[in-house]
């Protein structure tokens, strides 16, 4: 009986190892990923030998899934390597990449090339000195004539360039083609017909409007965003984002009223806006539950990652028609992350380079090829591609990025929390989830706001705001 | 000083500079930056004083994080103590296939945090995909919501899935301690006519009561630490409903880059482990004239 149980024991002991193992690469792929990494920089390293002992640069980036990482490879680390001679591009993947960027840069360290989580993100770096001004750079590569002036004005500090903005996004609604189709609903072209199709999806027992906080709480800025640039409007929002207007103003309380509605009435998942996270939803929106999808652009990359070619062909991209009824094409300003040098990069003239190339529209069209919703380089040059050359989901994330181009350069737009919102105000604008819970009211949180946001001045961390087109 | 006394301070200087670079260091860094507008990269660190600590009292969020981690401290002084001694108990007198029970019983304790909040998320708790979906779908005239987004149960249900994970350990802690109760004392109550209750409250419990009061001061200081299982699972929300101080003082550090708040926060909760680690060293002293 004890060897029997030295046995069991032993077999026990072995699970257990299995098992710890398991849990170990059951952590967001992250060790598997870091494996790679390591992987692809022996071979960057391998390659950097036989070419000849070209300078380093580093840039770090999140944990990318392996067809986003073969993307990236492809279109911007061998084909930057290939473009010229003196420097080596190495990409290292990190899953916890904002927090270690925020650590290294305190103690004067990190990549050379900075990824960060967009423009608002860089304002505080800057001022401190540990992101270099790019105004030479930008002149010698002729940005400002390249990139949408809106986002070329919020990457900027005191006039002064610190970063390049990544791509495009905008909250809006995705459409399932068919489920309008089979229903015999039009694609919405006003706010009262989003709002009509929604409660008759619900009544045939449909979600609303799917999307999910599950796994990111911070899902709730999406929707605070796009109120605030649908609802409340560009006007009021430039004038609250400068200064010259409180939060808690008629404007702003009208969008978050409207918001707390879209909730309670379930348009955002139903109960099932804390369950869900946005791959389960848009599995759910690709099988046809629910007629829209609400979210940012990177959601076609969620729809990528789970749906099928057929499914991906469902779905279309609309921006949420203006509250008031003016038919104005209308988006968010809002760049899915950016770009920096770091003050103590050895080779900033290389890093530059890099920028500059991802600033070219061979990098944007190609990325965007392959990884839908996340590389819609905010360069005017993207409005003049052939969509026709691309069907399905490529096609309408180029679709999307070119709406969201031409608003842009009318001026039709508002301003994306993730963006434009200083850290601080950021942060409690996320809050909206108490009002909702019956935790605070709409004025409570936007007195919250109005706090936060004088916080911000003091630290000198709100960003440039653009002047969109506002009616004299 | 002599020079053998000299020679032996060459051999502690290693372990004082690890000690200073690792602990006291930061520690006094930490200390010094609750009460700076420190953002964490700056050069400059604005002396404001008490600033940051009259914020915080201001804050009702803070206050809600506080509520919670006491609440958590009081989930934690009990389910798992209990359920671990009564593990510990159980598996003292039970020769065959004891190691196994414990290796089995430890599994959750050695998986990673992620993982195990992961199970519970997706495939416990959710109503869409998981054991708490499929009740659902038996359409059994009642239906069970999220747990975790109750304003009610959500940061019990978090604790919860901590508990799940640490009650092994604190199991295999006490019955580590059980088994060196010398075995005369317990023949002796037995022989006495004592009751297996007697035999615990008189023998077992003043033999273990150090080991125990010391896993109760590290189950304080933990409680005030308690941070991935809250992350992972809720990010403190929604609506703050499981916020810790932890996942506050995170916010102020990666989320709105207030180092200065982050440390004023991270100080309340060293406090209470202070508190904790004071009374164990004042019990330790009198068990020790005792």
């Amino acid at each position: 009986m004890r060897k029997v149980t030295k046995r069991i024991s032993i077999l026990m002991i072995l699970a257990m190892i299995i098992t710890l193992l398991g849990g170990c690469s059951g952590q967001g792929a992250e060790s598997e990923e870091e494996s790679k990494t390591e992987a692809s920089e022996t071979e960057t390293k391998a390659s950097d030998q036989e070419s000849g002992g070209k300078e380093e640069l580093s840039l770090w980036f999140w944990g990318a899934s392996d067809y986003q990482r073969a993307a990236m490879d492809k279109y911007l680390v061998q084909a930057f390597n290939k473009s010229q001679e003196e420097y080596e591009l190495i990409v290292e993947y990190r899953a916890s990449v904002d927090n270690d960027i925020a650590v290294a840069l305190s103690g004067g360290e990190g990549p050379d090339i900075v990824y960060g989580s967009g423009p608002a993100f860089v304002a505080g770096y800057a001022t401190e000195d540990l992101f270099l001004n790019l105004d030479g750079y930008s002149d010698t590569y002729g940005w400002k004539d390249r990139v949408l002036n809106p986002c070329y004005e919020i990457c900027t500090i005191d006039g002064s360039l610190y970063s390049i903005p990544g791509a495009l996004t905008s909250t809006g609604i995705f459409y399932n083609k068919k489920v309008l189709e089979d229903n015999g609903w039009e694609v919405p072209e006003t706010y009262e017909q989003v709002i009509d199709i929604m409660e008759k999806a619900m009544e045939k027992g449909l979600y609303a409007g799917l999307t999910g906080a599950k796994d990111w709480r911070y899902t709730n800025e999406m929707y605070v965003g796009m109120m605030l640039t649908h609802v409340a409007g560009s006007e009021a929002m430039y004038n609250v984002l400068s200064g010259e207007q409180k939060w808690n103003s008629k404007e702003v309380t009208k969008a978050m009223e409207v918001l707390v509605d879209w909730y309670h009435n379930g348009y955002l998942a139903g109960d099932d806006y804390w369950n869900l996270d946005f791959n389960e939803a848009a599995s759910m929106f690709a099988n046809e539950q629910a007629p829209f999808f609400f979210g940012a652009f990177n959601v076609f990359q969620f729809i990528k990652n789970v749906a099928t070619e057929e499914q991906c062909d469902n779905v279309g991209y609309i921006p949420l028609p203006n509250y008031d009824g003016s038919g104005k094409e209308t988006t968010s300003l809002g760049a899915i992350c950016s770009f920096s040098i770091n003050a103590n990069c050895e080779n900033p003239d290389g890093a530059a380079k890099v920028l500059d190339f991802m600033l070219s529209i061979e990098f944007a069209e190609g990325m965007s090829a392959e990884w839908p919703g996340y590389w819609g380089m905010p360069i005017k040059e993207l409005a003049d591609v052939n969509v026709e050359a691309y069907s399905g989901i490529y096609r309408e994330y180029l679709v999307a990025c070119m709406g969201a181009i031409n608003a842009l350069e009318r001026g039709d737009f508002g301003f994306g929390a993730a963006t434009c919102f200083p850290p601080s105000t950021y942060e409690a604008s996320i809050d909206i989830d108490t009002v909702w819970f019956g935790e605070a009211t709409v004025e409570e949180y936007l007195d919250n706001l109005d706090k936060a946001y004088e916080e911000d001045v003091a630290n000198n961390a709100v960003p440039t705001i653009p002047k969109p087109a506002i009616s004299e | 000083m002599k020079k053998q006394e000299a020679k032996y301070i060459l051999f502690i200087l290693p372990a004082i500079l690890v000690t200073a670079s690792v602990v006291v260091i930061p520690g006094i860094n930490t200390i010094y930056s609750s009460f700076t507008s420190w953002n964490g990269f700056s050069s400059d660190k604005n002396f404001i004083g008490l600033t940051n600590y009259m914020s915080l009292f201001q804050d009702k969020y803070f206050w809600i994080a506080l509520k919670n981690n006491i609440i958590w401290l009081a989930l934690f002084l009990t389910i798992p103590v209990l359920i671990g001694m009564v593990g510990a108990l159980l598996l003292l007198n039970r020769r065959r296939g004891r190691n196994l029970l414990q290796m089995t019983l430890l599994i959750p304790y050695v998986l990673a945090p992620v993982v195990n909040a992961m199970i519970w998320k997706n495939i416990i708790y959710s109503p869409t995909s998981g054991i708490i979906g499929f009740i659902n779908s038996l359409n059994l005239g009642f239906t069970i919501g999220n747990p975790l987004i109750s304003k009610s149960y959500g940061l019990i249900a978090v604790a919860a899935v901590d508990i799940w994970h640490f009650w092994s350990y604190l199991m295999i802690i006490y019955l580590a301690a059980l088994r060196q109760v010398p075995g005369d004392q317990v023949e002796a109550a037995t022989v006495d006519g004592a009751t297996y209750f007697q035999r615990f409250r008189y023998v077992y419990f003043p033999n273990i009561r150090p080991t125990v009061s010391l896993m109760t001061i590290m189950i304080i200081i933990f409680s005030f630490l308690a941070f991935d299982y809250v992350q992972l699972m809720t990010q403190g929300g929604p609506a703050h409903y499981t916020e810790l101080l932890s996942t506050l003082a995170y916010s102020f550090a990666f989320s709105e880059r207030k180092l200065g708040m982050a440390s004023a926060v991270s100080m309340i909760m060293s406090f209470f482990g202070l508190i904790a680690s004071f009374i164990y060293m004042k019990l330790s002293k009198k068990e020790e004239r005792e």
